[in-house]
Order: C-alpha cells, then structure tokens, then sequence
C-alpha cells in the first residue's frame, strides 16, 4: 500500500543477528521485515492526575482516605464510585463494562508531573525510551504512513522518531496538506509555488535520487544509514497523510484542542491505514490541588462521555476487532485532602484496557487503604499477599505490548509482564 | 586511536585495530568540516568566500571558526542552546501586551520577557567573561520591554540589550538564578516548596536530577498536614535526596509560588516577595538552606558553590558538546569529555574556547565510522528548525512569516502578531519540524519523518515562489538566481553549479554529473510548462528540501 520495499529499509545481514538485547535499530529493521500483527493501539492520556477514588477504584467510608461523594456500583467485578452528576461514567460500564479490564496499583515511584507522564508511557525512567504507542506502531505497522501518530501533546518515540508523526498543537498539519488550507493564502502574501502534480512527481524523485546518493557516501551502516533511511521513507510517505484531512468542512485549527475531534481522527488513521498507534490527550485540568472533588467529577464526566463516544464509534466503524483502547493518567492523587480542599501527587495509579482480546470486566492489582499498591501475581493479574512482586510501570507496559502482539523482552529485559488481562 | 586526515582535501579513510574490532573512520573534507562547524556555530551555512578559503588551504579552518564565535548568529546559538534546558519559550507563559506595552503584539513582547535570563548568558559568553558568571553576576540585562515589565533602570537605545540591575531594594543577584521570568516559568506550590525550583538548578548546571530517583512514598502519611510531611522526608527512604533537596529548596523562596501571567493588566509588574522566606518557608520547611552540607544563605551564595562544584564544569562540557555534535550525554566520548573539561577549566571558563575546541575536534569532523560488527554512532546533523529558520533567511533570503491578526483571549489580551513560522510551537510548526514548545513536547526529533518532510516540502515550495518571483522581477539587491528567462544550457548550467556551491557547498563543474541531474530535472520542468519561471521553481523546490541542506 505504502509502495515501499521493506527490503530497502533493512540493514544488510540484521536477519542472522539474535532478536534479544539488540539495539534499537535493529529491532526496527527485524520488525519491518518479520510478520505484523494487524492490530491498533489507541493510547488515551489523561494529563494532570486523576482521582482514580473519584471512579475505579473507589474507597468511600474510610478514615486514611478522603472519598469523593457517590456511591459504588458494580459492573461486572469492577466497583466503580458513581453519582447522579457524572452520569457518563456509569453508562460507560454499563455498557462497555464487560470488555474493560481496570488495573489499579500500578506504581510509577515520582510525584512529578514530567516524570511520572514518562514512566507511565515508556515503563522507564529515559525519556529516550520509546513509549508503548512508538513500539506498537514500529512493530505492528513498521511500513505504514506514519506507524505512531501522536494527536495529542505527551508521548515519547525515543529512536522511533523516524516512524512517529504530530499533527500539532492545535492539529495545524491541516494546513500543510493543501495550498489552499496554508497560512500563506490566508495570511500571508501567497506567493507560493504550487506544482502540478507531474512537477511534484519531478521534485520527488529529484529529492530521493540525491538523497540514494548520499546514502552511498556516507549513510551505508548504521545510524547514518537510519538517518537516511527515514528522509527517504519520510518523503516517500508523506503524502499518504492527505486523508487527514476530512471530507467534511471541520478542518477548522482549533479542533484539535477537544477530545472527540482527535478521537474521530484517530479512527480516520486507523481506516486510512496510516498508522498503526495513536496518541490522544484528554484535555481537562486534571491537577487538582485545590478543590479536588468539584472539578475531578466534572472531568470524570467529560472524559467518560468522551470515552462513549470513542467505543461507539469504534464498533460502527468496524475497528474494534483490531483496536485496543489504553487509558492511562501519570499519577494520581493524595489519600487526603490538603487545606485547599485539593489533593496533591500520588505514585500510584490506574489504567483501563479494553479490547476484543482483553480478559474484561475484572480488576487487576489494587490498593490498600492507604492507596499503596498491594502485591499482585502479574500471571493473573489478582491480588496476592503470597508473591512479594506489584505492578509497576513496566510491568504494565510490557503486559500491554505482550497484549500487542510484541515480545516486551527487548525492550524490558528482565521484567514480567502483567499478563493478567490478557485472553489466552 | 584514530588519526586524522592529512587535511589535503579529501576524505580521510584510516583503519585502526582496537584488539578486537577492526574500525574505520571516514572523516569530513574541510569543507564539508566547514559547513558542520558553522551550522553547529551559528545556524547559518558558510559563505562562497569562506568555502573557497579553506577549500584553496584547510588551515584556516580554525581562523574562520575565530569570526564564527564572535558572531551574532553564535549569540543566538548560546541561547538556543540554553533554552533546550531552561525550557522557557511557552505560550503556557506569555505575557500580554497591556498598559505601556500595548502596541505591541503578543510575539513582540514575549521574544523579550522569556529570552531574559537566555540573554544573560549570552551577554557573559559574548564579552568574554567567565562563564560562571552565569550564576555569579551582580547585575541583570534588559532591552526596553523588559525594563518595562520589570521597571527596571534602561539606559540603553531600546533595541539593545544593556546590563541593568532589579528594582527591588536589597535584591541578591546572582546571574541568571536572580531572574523572575526563570521563577515564573519553574512555578512551585507552597507544599511543593520549592523543591521544583531546586531540581531544575541542578538539572541544568550540574546535570543532576532529583527526580530520576525512584520514590515510595508512605500512605500513612496524611500529606494533607505540612507538620507530617516534614517528618516524613526524614525517614530513611527519603532521606538520601530530601537531606540534600530540602536544604537547597530553602534557598528559593523569595518569589511568588505561581502567577499566570495572563492576570497582568498593566506593567511593572513583580514577582519578587522576600517576605515569604520569613513568612512561609517555617511552615513547609524545617531545613536550614546549604549546598550539599556547605552553608549558604541566599542565590548569590548558592551561585558561587554551584561554580566551584566540580560537576559544573562537566555539566557545561555535557551541554555544549551534547548540542553541538547533537548527541546525548552518554554517546559524548569519555576521554573527549575530560580533556575538554581540562581545557575549559584551564581557559578561566571560556565558553567560546570550549565551543572551538569542541567542532575542531577530531571526533566532530567524523563523517562515518563502522566497527566489525556493523554498529556504530550517527554523525549525521538535522537543522533544528530555528537553525533551519535563519539558513534559509541567510542563504536565500526567505523566512517563513505570517502576519496572525488574531485576538488571544487567554493571554489576557493583544493580538498573536507576524511570527516565523519555524519558530512557532503553537500556531507554526516548530514542533512538526522536530522541536520543542519547552512544556509538553520537551524531546527535540533529530530525524526526519513524514510530518516533518511535510514541513520541509511546504517551506521549500513557500521559498522557491517567493525567492523565483523576486528574483525575475529584479527586486533583489542579492538575488539567488541571476539567469533570468535564459533558457540556454551554459547559462543554466552555471546557475545550477552556483547553487550547488552556495547551497550544499559543492564545488561542481557545470557539465558535472551533479550539475547534469539538477539539469535533467530543469529540462524536464521547462518541457512542462515551457515556462522559465515554473521551472525554476521546481527545481528550487527540489533543492531547497534536498538531504544536503536539511542534515550536515
């Protein structure tokens, strides 16, 4: 579909190397050319820090925990704190419920807004490292447009930069994709050069034949070959991104900035095929310190709604076979309440999955009543005061790549996934 | 142990046998040298002239290198350089144009407020000082908007950047670690105290970072009372930062927690509050401020330890090198670090020396080095996109500009203003290039993909319209192309040669086999349209995105 040779991206004699403990361009060049698994990873993030008491894992009537107001219905075997004001939070149990594994307890060991957001995306704490969308998009989707697109602001593609794209700040690629949608013609003196598409053609491969030149010199081993092989394969492809633009006339530039335009986008690349992962941000003001339960419902409500609207469409678009949904937030927040009636940074948080391939309506790991993390078999994903092992960053991390369809040993050697979730 | 070329203008190919891997080493000719050193530098491409100079002599490679680190264009480079720690150009922080400064739009103001503390360093590293005077300096600099904002005493022509002091009475100054623009942007909240703040000094000039440390944090604390948080960070797991943090985090509370400077409605405004080192620090803190056990009472203290640690002057050595060979930290060669760091601390700190000594350095000018096993460090550059802003500018004459007459409501009032596309994160595509908005996207990209090869293909065709129109219309007191409707093969073909020497610094003969591809496409184009204008511009396009301009 792309019209590229997977062969012209290889590094010459990677096949013979072992596929354990490479490096990471190695590992890109073993993905292009092994098998893929044909399966979409949409990554929600929710930035700030979520009360994960205010929703999934509720702990109403204790003395070490300040609870938000509701009250706790079960969905399946997810208790889940509800109220009257945050309707969308229970409708999206109750209906999606059954396909949702929760995953509370995991630790990301900071209480800083950056550092957690790495943790929680990349398992690690290098914000070199490739987070979970850069590594299923490369191993999922190597030889597509763009194999991770990150819609919203946070991600981290490490060495995988060749293979993740941004739609910006307010999705203003829009205006990269047509003439006619540039700033130049609305702004700007409109002097622009706008070559027919035979004249494209030549400047195309004028640009590619040079650029195979300049390979042979100087880009033939390693990563000067990766650096050349990503400006070939970047012009190659970029202009298979022009679906990115919608029929309709919603290619306004402030669009993007709200959760269902990236949500309807992100099915878009999906289709498209495009990318294989994708990264959107919810984009309330999660970081509560003052007056926490207020505004952690009024958020709990946007985003759920949001999230309604994200399966809904997911199903009619036909996607949800081949796409599981991660929801995850950086941190979360403080047993108590603090003066202000906020609460401040926790290390411990929540993730939700939810997929065809997913083992739903279950919870894995957990929180004590203090909100620590409490010792879980990460083979079962249940809370297990025999085992001395909880969930951490990582361990999520590799559960969800493991749930991918990826070998997470390469990129988390030593670590066990939480592969509790997972349907056999 | 590798050994350089013998400078006679080619490529150096030198096999060496390091026990067991057998490397080679292929090194840049000088003039390819040239051009990495003055994108390093500067940001800028090497003139025609200076091509010609080293490529007729390699010796006077480092001469030129002299002119390039007394330049403009390396002022901006050091506060480029710095910013990508700092992290302070972000629209999260602009200040509105109000009051006095309200006839200026929103990109006019903040290229003054936020460059203030980058500026600082700059003025130390231009005039020669040592650069601990970065932490150490008893005064502040300022043009005129930022004397405004800040009312300061200005004496200088408004445009310029004049060494001035803060307003307030019995204010410490301490370089940059005085400035309230750099408190502004690294906000805190009282139970935070303040260690954020602290983090972000040694982050940037020790290159030691707190949070890189894993955390457990104990739920039977009620973090809700500051009276059990400061209990807490004493217990044995959070000791072994807090005993170090905490004291530190003592030193910064003579500023405001956090303002949006959005609030503002007219200027001076100010962000200095000594009385909250008397009034709050005893809430939310019980350490007496030090430096790692070393007493020490206010910034200006603080700067002068920062300076004699042993780790600054690596961690300077870290930062300029990591930015110029565009590596990380644990890719910089250990026994290049170390003898740059001798030669930095024997050189009083000079920051332009330790600029040279790094792109003369032998392991700058490598162009390619593979080891048995086929692995081994990129040496390829990408121009970051505010580099690629002024290449372009300086090389063609274009800069990707537009007038947005838009209004900013959340700024808190003004209008957005002309801005340098490439050079823009919120409405531009600085990000989309493979740069930062110094808030969430904090990771610069040294690759290309495809929304940054969209980017690069949008600006080349914006530049070749522009540069192709202006030049047929003999507008141009320095046009690029000279050859005008002439469509005869010499004339083009010595066109198409001067690009290639100005443009990727090849020195070509006009019947070439590089020559003859950029003609085949000139041909091709003009067999289209029939047209010299059109075609032009469709080579230009293909030129002005081609690999030799975009990496280095």
């Amino acid at each position: 579909m792309s019209g590229i040779n997977r062969r012209q991206l290889l590094a010459g004699g990677v096949a013979a190397l072992a596929a354990t403990a490479l490096p990471w361009w190695k590992r890109l060049a073993l993905a292009q050319d092994g098998p893929q698994q044909q399966r979409n990873l949409l990554l929600v993030f929710v930035g700030g820090g979520w009360d994960v008491t205010a929703s999934i894992d509720p702990k109403p009537g204790l003395t070490t925990i300040d609870s938000p107001p509701g009250d706790v219905r079960l969905f399946g075997n997810i208790p889940v704190l509800t109220g009257s004001d945050r309707p969308a939070v229970g409708n999206f149990f109750t209906t999606w419920g059954d396909l949702c594994a929760v995953v509370n307890g995991v630790e990301v060991r900071s209480i800083a807004h950056e550092e957690c957001t790495k943790r929680i995306l990349t398992g690690t704490n290098n914000s070199n490292r490739p987070d979970m969308g850069a590594i299923a998009g490369v191993e999922n989707g190597a030889d597509l447009a763009v194999p991770y697109m990150i819609l919203g602001n946070t991600a981290f593609s490490g060495p995988y930069g060749g293979s993740t794209g941004r739609a910006g700040m307010l999705g203003q690629v829009i205006t990269l994709l047509e003439p006619e949608f540039s700033y130049s013609a609305f702004f700007g003196n409109n002097t622009r050069f706008k070559p027919t598409d035979a004249e494209a053609d030549l400047i195309k491969q004028h640009v590619l034949n040079r650029a195979n030149v300049r390979q042979s010199k100087v880009g033939e081993h390693g990563l000067n070959k990766r650096r050349m092989d990503d400006f070939i394969g970047s012009v190659e492809r970029r202009d298979l991104l022009r679906p990115m633009l919608s029929e309709s006339e919603e290619n306004d530039l402030t669009s993007q900035l709200e959760f269902v335009p990236q949500i309807d986008l992100a099915l878009q690349l999906f289709k498209s095929g495009i990318s294989r992962s994708v990264l959107i941000e919810h984009p309330g003001e999660w970081d509560t310190h003052a007056e926490n339960n207020a505004q952690q419902l009024y958020q709990h409500q946007d985003l759920y709604t949001g999230l309604n609207t994200l399966m809904e469409r997911l199903m009619r678009e036909g996607l949800f076979e081949s796409t599981t949904v991660v929801v995850v937030s950086e941190m979360s927040r403080t047993p108590k309440l603090n003066s202000q009636n906020g609460k401040d940074h926790w290390p411990v948080t929540s993730a939700m999955v939810l997929g065809s391939q997913v083992r739903g309506g279950q919870v894995y790991g957990g929180t004590d009543v203090y909100q620590n993390s409490v010792p879980t078999n990460l083979l079962t994903g249940k809370a297990d005061d025999s085992v001395s092992t909880t969930i951490t960053s990582a361990g999520f991390a590799s559960g969800v790549l493991t749930l991918m369809g990826v070998d997470p040993e390469p990129y988390f050697p030593g670590v066990e996934p939480l592969r509790g979730f997972i349907n056999s | 142990m590798t050994t350089p070329d013998d400078g006679q203008g080619g490529d150096g190919q030198t096999e060496t046998n390091n026990g067991t891997t057998q490397e080679q080493v292929q090194y840049l000719s000088p003039t390819d040298h040239l051009v990495r050193a003055s994108m390093a530098l500067r940001g800028v491409r090497p003139s025609v002239e200076e091509l010609e100079t080293v490529r007729a002599n390699p010796d006077a490679l480092p001469g030129v290198v002299d002119t390039y680190i007394e330049s403009e264009a390396f002022g901006t480079t050091i506060r480029d350089m710095h910013n990508e720690g700092l992290e302070l150009r972000t629209f999260v922080f602009w200040f509105p144009p109000v009051g006095e400064l309200s006839d200026l739009s929103v990109m006019e103001l903040n290229a003054s407020v936020q460059e203030s503390p980058l500026r600082l360093i700059e003025h130390v590293v231009m005039n020669d000082r040592p650069y601990s005077e970065i932490l150490t300096a008893d005064y502040t600099v300022a043009n005129e908007v930022v004397a405004t904002v800040w009312g300061m005493d200005y004496n200088g022509d408004g445009e310029s950047w004049v060494e001035t002091r803060w307003p307030d009475q019995g204010r410490v100054h301490a370089g940059v670690l005085s400035d309230s623009f750099l408190y502004m942007r690294h906000y805190t909240t009282p139970l935070n105290a303040q260690r954020r703040r602290a983090n972000m000094v040694t982050k940037n000039f020790l290159c030691f970072d707190f949070l890189s440390i894993d955390i457990n944090v104990d739920g039977n604390v009620d973090l809700s009372d500051p009276e059990a948080v400061k209990d807490a960070v004493k217990s044995p797991e959070c000791a072994s930062c807090h005993d170090s943090l905490d004291p530190l985090s003592a030193l910064f509370w003579r500023h405001e927690f956090f303002i949006a400077p959005g609030e503002f409605t007219r200027y001076p405004v100010s962000f200095y509050q000594p009385d909250y080192e008397r009034v709050y620090r005893p809430l939310f803190t019980d350490r007496e401020p030090d430096y790692f056990g070393l007493p020490a009472n206010d910034v200006r203290e603080l700067g002068q330890h920062i300076v004699a640690d042993g780790r600054f002057a690596s961690c300077t050595v870290e930062r300029f090198y990591g930015y110029l060979a565009q590596v990380e930290p644990e890719a910089i060669p250990s026994s290049e670090a170390q003898s740059l760091r001798d030669q930095f601390i024997d050189s009083n700190m000079n920051a332009k020396a330790l600029a040279k000594a790094i792109v003369l350095s032998d392991a700058f000018r490598i162009a390619q080095v593979t080891t048995a096993d086929g692995e081994e460090r990129s040496f390829l550059q990408k121009a970051r996109p505010r580099q690629w802003s002024r290449m372009m500018e300086d090389l063609v004459g274009f800069r990707w500009e537009v007038n947005l007459d838009l209004p900013l409501d959340f700024v808190g009032g003004g209008t957005y203003g002309r801005t340098d596309l490439m050079s823009d994160s919120f409405f531009g595509y600085e990000v989309l290039a493979g740069g930062s908005d110094d808030f969430t996207v904090t990771r610069m990209v040294h690759t290309l993909n495809p929304t940054i090869s969209l980017v690069f293909d949008a600006f080349a065709q914006e530049a070749a319209g522009y540069v192709v129109e202006r030049d047929f219309s003999g507008m141009s007191a320095r046009p690029l192309l000279t050859v005008g409707n002439d469509t005869n093969e010499a004339a083009v073909r010595g066109e198409l040669a001067q690009l290639h020497l100005k443009l990727f610094a090849e020195f070509v003969e006009p019947n070439s086999e590089e020559v003859d591809r950029s003609f085949d496409l000139f041909t091709a184009a003009l067999g289209m349209s029939n047209d010299p204008v059109r075609a032009w511009k469709t080579v230009l396009t293909a030129m002005f995105q081609d690999s030799r301009l975009i990496y280095y």
